[in-house]
């Protein structure tokens, strides 16, 4: 059964339609990767996920019930914006998520904070962009949750650091559980990914094994990415 | 979930309002030693930035409340507290109850210091607050209209009232302005919709008044002081339409508005959190 179902999912802000009767069902125990373009609803489908957004059209069943406050519990989500309070220091946001959520575990946290050599008393507002992304995929990952969605989280940091987090993830990523990774990173990401779906001009362009998309077109998927997204610049 | 909401509400809050506090008090305590002392100019110094302290203390406390609901919930900081795994309307009901909280202790705060500006100024007449207190109580003839301590809860009653209601119109309005249809005008959009919402509760307080068939009448003696009040079946419209000689009544429906509306705001409110949350 799936442990995600989308059936004709709409989603505009203004005139402009950002997803365009989507409909997907994705199992558990897989890590699907989410590409696209800049704007193509990539962010938007998964903060609807997230229950961030709910002026939608269409369904969506997540473990068979509608965004709310039982999905909220099996979704652990990493948007790209930092969300956590200037003054937290990451004790502050340990003794936070210890409190809202059964799944959190705080010994994992504080070893995954060891492994980045983060301050645990250090406030956030001191920390560096890439060491408030690194605390956020901290806090992520260090729950056992059913579903995760990640947002970009190698966006702002270098090419060591990507490989860190991509360890991370990898490392505390639970076998069962299913992982919906939205990136523009490809090239670096794309050997965790189990299947990739391509979003695009409001639509589902493709929603493939990542084996399958290598033997159908010859290429990687990054490099397939980039032959469906391709535009001309003349310079 | 609603106590953890409240407990963490509190240890984000505290680090910012109290501060507000402690510094009116510590120049009530200046202000109040200048008497002891008998330095007569820094008294009328210290007493005048006293009273714009404690008057910008409560309008410090409600920017701070006000702009920490929209930071924590329409803000980055949004999307860590729309998808803990709680009730919408926990969300909205711990920031109403750390919010009046925060703020009825600012007017208490203000209280005080008007107490201690008060005390001050006798101090230097050579009289004491308790006396001042029994002057006006005789003077003013109040305790033969209403009973002094029922007077005192009817005040904090509809301080309350007031708070909520404040809170209620914000609060609304930053939930609707930040829903999609008004991403493209950013910040504009809670401000915007403030500002029409307080206008329309104003237009509907102006009804309440005069057609609300609740008010209180006051009694006028022969001089012209007053010598009672009661509660009646009517508001102002009689006494618009034929004003009397003596007394006349003051309509309660802007009372019941402010109840009626704080509780139909944070309902709005809760719906619009629960059904129509968009975040940038």
């Amino acid at each position: 059964m799936a442990l995600i179902e989308l059936s004709h999912l709409n989603k505009g802000f203004g005139q402009q339609l950002v997803l365009n009767d989507l409909s997907l069902s994705l199992e558990a125990g897989k890590i699907i990767g989410l590409l696209g373009p800049n704007g193509c609803g990539k962010s938007t489908l998964l903060k609807i996920l997230a229950g961030l957004i709910s002026d939608y059209q269409g369904e969506i069943r997540i473990d068979g019930q509608k965004p709310g406050l039982y999905t909220k519990g099996l979704i652990s989500f990493l948007p790209e914006k930092t969300y956590l309070s200037p003054w937290m220091r990451p004790m502050d946001a340990f003794d936070f998520f210890g409190d809202f959520y059964i799944d959190f575990d705080r010994r994992k946290a504080e070893e995954m904070l060891r492994q980045f050599q983060l301050d645990l008393k250090q406030p956030i507002k001191n920390m560096s962009k890439g060491m408030q992304e690194k605390m956020q995929l901290i806090l992520v990952m260090a729950r056992r949750a059913r579903i995760y969605l990640l947002d970009e989280p190698m966006g702002g940091v270098d090419p060591a650091t990507r490989s860190a987090i991509l360890d991370v993830v990898l490392k505390n990523y639970q076998e069962d559980a299913l992982m919906l990774l939205a990136t523009h990173l490809i090239q670096d990401v794309e050997r965790i990914f189990d299947s990739a779906i391509l979003l695009g001009f409001s639509q589902l362009v493709m929603f493939d094994e990542v084996d399958n998309i290598r033997q159908k077109y010859g290429k990687s998927v990054d490099e397939v990415f980039r032959e469906v997204f391709k535009c001309s610049v003349s310079l | 979930m609603l106590g953890q909401l409240i407990k963490h509400e509190f240890r984000a809050t505290r680090r910012a309002v109290p501060f507000v506090y402690l510094i009116t008090l510590a120049m009530a305590g200046v202000n109040y030693l200048t008497v002891r002392l008998g330095i007569q100019w820094l008294f009328t110094l210290t007493m005048v930035f006293l009273i714009l302290l404690a008057v910008s203390e409560v309008i410090v406390t409600y920017v701070l409340v006000i702009s920490r609901f929209y930071k924590n919930l329409y803000s980055n900081e949004g999307y860590l507290m729309h998808t803990l795994p709680v009730r919408p309307k926990d969300l909205l009901v711990s920031k109403v109850i750390v919010s009046v909280t925060w703020m009825v202790a600012s007017y208490l705060v203000l209280l005080g210091v008007f107490l201690v500006v008060i005390a001050a100024a006798a101090a230097q007449n050579h009289q004491t607050l308790s006396g001042l207190y029994d002057t006006f109580i005789q003077g003013s003839g109040i305790s033969q209209i209403i009973s002094v301590p029922l007077a005192v809860l009817l005040i904090a009653l509809y301080g309350l009232v007031s708070i909520c209601y404040v809170l209620a119109q914000v609060f609304f309005s930053i939930a609707l302005g930040s829903t999609a249809r008004f991403h493209k005008q950013g910040i504009a959009g809670p401000i915007v919709t403030f500002l029409v919402v307080y206008f329309a509760m104003q237009l509907l307080a102006l009804a309440f008044i005069v057609l609300v068939p609740l008010g209180v009448e006051f009694v006028q003696g022969t001089s012209g002081q007053l010598t009672g009040l009661h509660l009646v079946g009517e508001g102002m419209l009689r006494m618009l339409l034929q004003p009397p000689k003596t007394g006349g009544v003051i309509g309660l429906g802007s009372v019941v508005l402010m109840v009626l509306g704080s509780i139909g705001l944070f309902f709005a409110t809760g719906r619009i959190m629960a059904k129509q949350t968009s975040l940038r």
